[in-house]
């Protein structure tokens, strides 16, 4: 994809969907999604992330999303470390509004372990193959099945135990 | 419940939490952001001038650590006193090898 037009194209197609990627990323936080997003579309737009047609070019661009995610959750933490310690403050994300969707669903999903709500959204949410969704995230076929069967017990039981709407 | 309807309810709870994903920050509008943070001035010589601040204050710091070192030898072996407690270091006078007797000279108490 050496054209920069055509590259923009694909971005500007699946936009939305690689919104709700960095949202599930970012734990459904809309401003910390939003700065992902962007610093995606620069890391691709500058050539530093570049597409060598390995897999699927939506493989390839919610894989750069979920690494830049994860480079700035880390960057987030030791922020927040560093401001907890030297100026006895709260984190910033306390400002941050909430999440965008239903607080209970999104609380549920929160609940799941990282890999697992990635495994799940990527599957049901973005209609991604398991083996697709292995690639997005970096693992192994076998250990993105695994991350699959457990996130999907996981949510049965949190559901299970998850009072009804409206039940009183 | 049966492993299809099980994954419809996924399907129905990940759209619930999806919901509120509109409005969606215009696609124009980030790529324009992106693009003015990858031209921003800054990330030309950022990490060079990093670099070669970081390599001037090692260069002072040795020279200093460096030019520190022979004045502290120099104290010590000349015996200058320069703490407080640095009399206690002082050797007796006369210096014990200024006394020491020669072999070629006979003393006065072999004569006698």
């Amino acid at each position: 994809m050496e054209n920069a037009s055509v590259l923009e194209h694909e971005l500007a197609e699946l936009h939305p969907l690689s919104f709700g990627w960095a949202l599930s990323c970012c734990r459904y936080d809309r401003v910390e999604a939003e700065e992902v997003l962007q610093t995606s579309y620069l890391k691709i737009l500058s050539g530093r992330a570049r597409f060598e047609r390995r897999s699927s070019f939506k493989t390839w661009l919610f894989g750069v999303i979920r690494r830049t995610a994860a480079e700035a959750r880390r960057r987030h933490l030791l922020a927040r470390i560093f401001l907890a310690r030297m100026e006895r403050l709260r984190p910033e994300r306390a400002e941050v509004p909430g999440p965008s969707g239903d607080p209970s669903v999104v609380s549920l999903l929160r609940g799941l372990a990282r890999r697992q709500r990635e495994v799940l959204e990527l599957v049901f949410y973005q209609d991604l193959s398991l083996r697709e969704a292995a690639a997005v995230m970096g693992v192994s076929l076998g250990s993105a099945r695994v991350h699959y069967h457990r996130g999907k017990e996981n949510l049965r039981e949190a559901l299970a135990g998850r009072p009804r709407r409206g039940a009183g | 419940m049966s492993s299809d309807g099980q994954d419809d309810r996924i399907r129905a709870l990940l759209r619930e939490a999806h919901r509120g994903d509109e409005p969606r920050p215009p696609f124009e509008k980030l790529v324009r952001a992106a693009r003015s943070r990858g031209h921003a001035p800054r990330r030309a010589w950022a990490l060079p001038a990093a670099a070669l601040a970081t390599v001037a204050s090692l260069g002072v710091a040795l020279l200093l650590v460096r030019g520190e070192q022979p004045r502290s030898t120099q104290a010590w072996s000349s015996g200058i006193p320069e703490g407080p407690l640095d009399f206690l270091l002082e050797l007796p006078r006369p210096a014990p090898l200024e006394a020491f007797p020669s072999l070629r000279a006979p003393s006065q108490t072999n004569r006698r």
